[in-house]
């Protein structure tokens, strides 16, 4: 009765604003949706059929996912989600268990979902299968029996040690051959031990459809063995391969229309294409790569932003004059001191903008110092964005001290805009260890507030046009910026 | 230039065009009638309402306006920034003027506005049951019993994330 001697005022709202409150609670701080079926008829109402809250599905999905994700356990779970997204578009993870699902549960299912379901899926991963009871023959044919006519992006996740799907990939790339004409990405990403095999079921059944590589405008293999069919990849602009120690599918890139090329793997990526290929790139990644056969000579006249991502090389051999934007991403667990190593001695390009990870806490003091503040790299750095990794993802004092201006003074003369993120102090501490989720940040604050402080009573440089704090979730393990993303901004100079 | 603003209860609030202009609503009003000295009238929003939003709009005043485009990336990303502090003060008040805000800033189109009073709600939620829920806003629980268990059994899967 209490309840309603008040006024509902939120109820008052109206639908679009309600739908914002939800957009907030779920999408930006990851709070479940639960809560909002269950107040009252209103919300139950709008919470489903507002198909943003339900648009990045799993199905029986075990690995880390984007955080807005609807995990569901079942068909029926899935079956709902769907259609709560009405005749919106969705992304649709299948998790490990997808190939153990039984047919009866899948035609069923096929008759709880919006008959045109399939239709509206945009983005569709599929994940290692877990080995057990044998995979029904028809599922693939039965699950995939719509057109996949507004399907863009397949990923499929592929583990050594993990069953071989190959009675559902058919029907699927079947599908997409013949309806999804807008398909343009496809990312095939393989770990672990592969035997003699190889990949072959996967890549053979992709290689043989021709008309399903001419439309792709993007494309990421990650440790796939097979030769590569590059005359068929007409429409390509993106590529990005990862190699194996064992085996190479590259053979030497001769695509004109390529502007972006990211490597992973690869001892000598000079030799991997053409020098006409290298002089028209713009957008370079190299991944994972060390120096194991020597320098890496690169000629690179047209670049203008690099990517070295968890690599171990001297980049001093690398001449790239047009340099503007660098990303230098470190892998957590390089322990040895060296991860910035590969930046000093001799590095030639000064580039305008810098992406860098921070792994404070393993190198010696006194390498960090060089690191920081001495190097030639950052003499023309106008815009930083450091990225806190490892056990300890703090900037610490001297890198604090180095980019406020005050110690050394100066040695970032033209910076005037900093982001820096953070990992979510959530997926640092357990709920049980609030304490420590505010003693973090408590730590945060505490240092973003010093390089407040100290900017501005440097007289050599300009003001901070831009100070941002933000909060990133991470999901992934290729240290590539699709697989974390900042859930949270702060701009800190209006504090 | 000042602007003569009406609000629903007749009361009248002379503003400056650059502070009234932060509401999209107005902007488009004030270039419809071009220079004018014609008082705009605001029949969906009452005097103390209107005052609190001025109050924004006079502190953001200099802040870049959200073009009516589909957002930008940086504008999208400035959508997930935290309340500032002067907006967590401006905005604690009662629950009935938080409500009346946030009506005001969709009808007058002022977006940033909007999104402050849209994320203070999504926070008073935060971590709470459908039943704190419902005592917070002062919400009656109109489903039949029957309803609620087939919605909890419906969706029992989606409790935890």
């Amino acid at each position: 009765m209490n309840q309603q001697r008040g006024r509902a005022y939120v109820n008052n709202l109206p639908r679009e604003v309600i739908e914002a409150i939800f957009h907030f609670h779920v999408i930006f701080y990851r709070k479940s949706r639960y809560p909002l079926l269950l107040t009252c008829r209103k919300w139950y109402n709008i919470a489903t059929t507002y198909s943003t809250l339900w648009k990045v599905v799993a199905l029986r999905c075990q690995r880390s996912l984007p955080p807005d994700t609807v995990l569901c356990p079942n068909l029926d779970a899935l079956a709902l989600v769907i259609n709560r997204t009405g005749r919106a578009h969705f992304e649709l993870f299948l998790g490990e268990s997808f190939s153990n699902l039984k047919l009866k549960d899948v035609k069923h299912f096929l008759t709880s979902v919006d008959r045109n379901w399939l239709s509206r899926c945009k983005a569709l991963t599929v994940f290692s299968q877990a080995r057990g009871r044998r995979t029904p023959p028809k599922l693939g044919e039965v699950f995939f029996s719509g057109g996949l006519t507004s399907l863009q992006y397949l990923e499929i996740r592929y583990h050594a040690t993990a069953k071989k799907w190959e009675s559902i990939l058919q029907p699927l790339l079947e599908g997409i051959e013949n309806t999804a004409f807008n398909f343009r990405e496809l990312r095939v990403h393989v770990t672990g031990l592969l035997d003699e095999e190889g990949t072959t079921w996967i890549t053979q059944n992709i290689y043989e459809r021709p008309n399903i590589l001419k439309r792709l405008t993007k494309v990421m293999l990650r440790d796939t063995c097979e030769p590569v069919p590059w005359d068929y990849f007409t429409s390509i602009k993106m590529i990005d391969v990862w190699c194996n120690d064992e085996f190479s599918p590259m053979v030497r890139l001769d695509i004109p229309l390529v502007q972006h090329l990211s490597l992973g793997g690869v001892d000598s990526p000079g030799s991997l294409a053409y020098p006409e290929l290298w002089r028209q790139l713009t957008h370079l990644t190299i991944k994972d790569c060390i120096e194991e056969f020597g320098p890496f000579n690169l000629d690179l006249p047209s670049l203008i932003s690099l990517s070295l991502v968890a690599c171990g090389f001297n980049l001093r051999h690398m001449n790239v004059p047009k340099l503007d934007e660098l990303a230098y991403r470190v892998d957590c667990g390089f322990t040895n001191g060296l991860a910035y190593a590969d930046l000093e001695g001799g590095v030639s390009f000064t580039p305008r903008i810098v992406h860098i990870d921070i792994n404070a806490g393993n190198d010696p003091e006194e390498d960090w110092t060089v690191f920081t503040t001495m190097l030639p790299l950052w003499s023309k750095v106008e815009e930083i964005h450091l990225k806190l990794i490892g056990d300890d993802p703090l900037l610490g004092l001297t890198l604090v001290n180095a980019v406020s201006g005050r110690s050394p003074e100066g040695c970032y003369p033209k910076l005037h805009s900093v982001t820096v993120i953070y990992p979510t102090p959530e997926t640092r501490y357990k709920k049980d260890e609030s304490d420590g989720d505010w003693v973090y940040r408590e730590a945060v604050i505490n240092e973003i507030k010093s390089l407040l402080e100290w900017h501005p009573r440097v007289d050599e440089l300009g003001p901070l046009k831009r100070l941002e704090l933000g909060w990133y979730v991470e999901w992934g393990d290729d240290y590539v910026e699709s697989e974390w993303r900042v859930v949270e901004w702060d701009d800190c100079l209006r504090w | 230039m000042p602007v003569l603003l009406v609000t629903s209860d007749n009361e009248q609030f002379r503003v400056e065009k650059v502070v009234a202009q932060r509401s999209v609503l107005i902007k488009n009003m004030l270039e419809d009638v071009g220079e004018s000295d014609q008082p705009i009238p605001l029949p969906n929003v009452t005097a103390p309402v209107l005052k609190k939003v001025l109050e924004y709009c006079d502190h953001h005043q200099t802040d870049p306006l959200p073009t009516g485009d589909e957002p930008s990336a940086d504008e999208s990303r400035k959508r997930t920034t935290d309340i500032s502090e002067w907006d967590q003060k401006f905005i604690t008040v009662d629950q009935e003027m938080l409500f009346e805000i946030i009506l005001a800033a969709n009808y007058l189109d002022i977006k940033p506005l909007l999104d402050v009073g849209c994320k203070t709600v999504a926070n008073m939620i935060k971590g709470k049951s459908p039943e704190e829920i419902r005592k917070l806003f002062n919400i009656v629980n109109d489903f039949t019993p029957e309803e609620e268990a087939q919605i909890k059994k419906e969706n029992e899967w989606a409790e935890d994330r």
